[in-house]
């Protein structure tokens, strides 16, 4: 439960961290955030798509067609210069955050965590 | 019996209300989705209909996805909302300058709102449209609705006094106006109702306020006669008006369905009690509850005629033989 609140504050700020290095369709944004995160981040594959839909509204991505590895027709999303902006400043915040929070919790869970 | 991913397309396709081409860019990408995931479950060994069941488990309840869609691309830009609130401002606007006496102006307001819905609805029918085809179906509406008076009034003098009350040319009119009024109507209706019925009840939203007033009007000796107690109502039907753009945009800036859905039942309840009551006859509360009643109930009743169109339509709406995944209301765009 407390995996999934934290999960779901922080979708759109990974969705645009993952895409800030490359373009990727939906598909293949599952597969990344499963794999670095070695299985952690568990999407669920239907809510993913309107978050992308979310950020593209919000201007924060641009969406265009492409082919994907089977032929068909994939969109792919690229992070807009405002969304480079945007993550820029949820970045920060996210190092401020966490460096508080590992003020505060026991020094074995930030050890744990940094390991 | 349909495979699991057609299946789902399917009936993600009947839940999608969004304007066609978003409609079918998502189908597209889910589609997509669905197809690069049952590839890789079949490289490892799944039967087709396991991998598609899987693919199709993977992706969630195509109700959850729908919502998630519609809550995204049903908020509208200030932009469109003021196209969208538009009609109720100008009859706002006609009203309250007392505008609506001049015919000349009338005719044209008509043919302005006609004109702007066709637009709208031939340009990827738009959801700003909607709010202005309510005004232009009035026009074949009310007129449908004289004629058919008309005609029953003739039927009566002529079974009484064996005289028609008016000359046969405008019998021979009324009678192929009647069925090609209520066609226009009746088809326009169909096909709103099979985007979304919601949208129907947005585009029906006027009809009890005009209702009203055609009928005040009836009762004070007709459109022209020049009342001074019409007149005199014109700021409360002004105010109606008001209420029905804020109504309109609201609508189309809040994202839930169950929202829009209260927030029309909820406007269209109390501005009925309003006029009613603003109306300088002498109606009582229980008559201005009944009519609430019956116009919430008419703006909710495009749900039962699209749960009806839903049954006898095709089992297939969004799968057409060349694999590309086309909505039936796309299709018919035109």
């Amino acid at each position: 439960m407390y995996q999934k609140e934290l999960l779901k504050g922080n979708t759109e700020t990974l969705l645009l961290s993952l895409l800030s290095d490359e373009s990727m369709h939906g598909y293949r944004i599952v597969k990344e955030i499963d794999r670095r995160s070695s299985g952690y981040f568990q999407f669920k594959e239907g809510t993913l798509y309107p978050a992308l839909h979310r950020l593209e509204a919000a201007a924060l991505l641009q969406g265009h067609w492409g082919e994907g590895s089977t032929g068909t027709a994939r969109r792919y999303y690229t992070v807009t210069a405002k969304g480079q902006e945007v993550l820029a400043e949820r970045l920060a915040e996210w190092r401020k955050f966490t460096r508080a929070v590992n003020l505060i919790m026991p020094a074995w869970a930030t050890q744990a965590a940094a390991g | 019996m349909d495979a699991p991913r057609d299946s789902y397309i399917t009936n993600l396709a009947r839940r999608l209300r969004l304007e066609p081409r978003t409609n079918h860019d998502i189908l597209r990408e889910l589609q997509g989705h669905m197809d690069e995931r049952v590839m890789e479950l079949e490289s490892q060994g799944f039967t087709s209909a396991e991998a598609q069941r899987i693919a199709a488990q993977d992706l969630g309840s195509e109700d959850e996805v729908a919502s998630g869609m519609y809550s995204v691309h049903s908020r509208e830009s200030w932009k469109v909302i003021l196209v969208a609130t538009l009609p109720h401002l100008l009859l706002a606007a006609l009203f309250a300058l007392h505008l609506w006496t001049s015919m000349l102006v009338m005719i044209v307001a008509l043919a302005v709102f006609t004109f702007v819905a066709y637009r709208g609805w031939r340009t990827g029918r738009a959801r700003w449209a909607y709010s202005w085809m309510g005004y232009s179906l009035a026009a074949p509406t009310i007129s449908w609705l004289m004629s058919l008076m008309a005609l029953g009034y003739a039927a009566w003098t002529f079974a009484t006094t064996g005289n028609l009350p008016f000359g046969l040319p405008l019998l021979i009119f009324l009678i192929v106006y009647l069925p090609l009024s209520l066609w226009i109507v009746a088809s326009v209706t169909m096909r709103v109702v099979r985007r979304d019925w919601l949208l129907a009840s947005l585009t029906a939203l006027p009809f009890p306020f005009l209702t009203t007033w055609i009928l005040f009007l009836n009762w004070e000796g007709g459109l022209w006669a020049g009342s001074a107690k019409v007149q005199e109502s014109d700021s409360d039907r002004a105010l109606v008006f008001l209420a029905l753009a804020v109504t309109t945009a609201v609508f189309f800036k809040v994202g839930r369905r169950l929202v829009q859905i209260g927030l029309l039942t909820l406007s269209t309840a109390l501005l009925v009690v309003f006029t009613v009551v603003a109306i300088p006859l002498s109606f009582g509360v229980l008559a201005a509850i009944l009519v609430s009643l019956a116009s919430v109930a008419f703006l909710l009743s495009p749900a039962i005629l699209e749960a009806r169109l839903a049954k006898r339509s095709s089992p297939h709406p969004a799968m057409p033989d060349n694999g590309e995944v086309v909505t039936h209301w796309f299709s018919s765009a035109g």
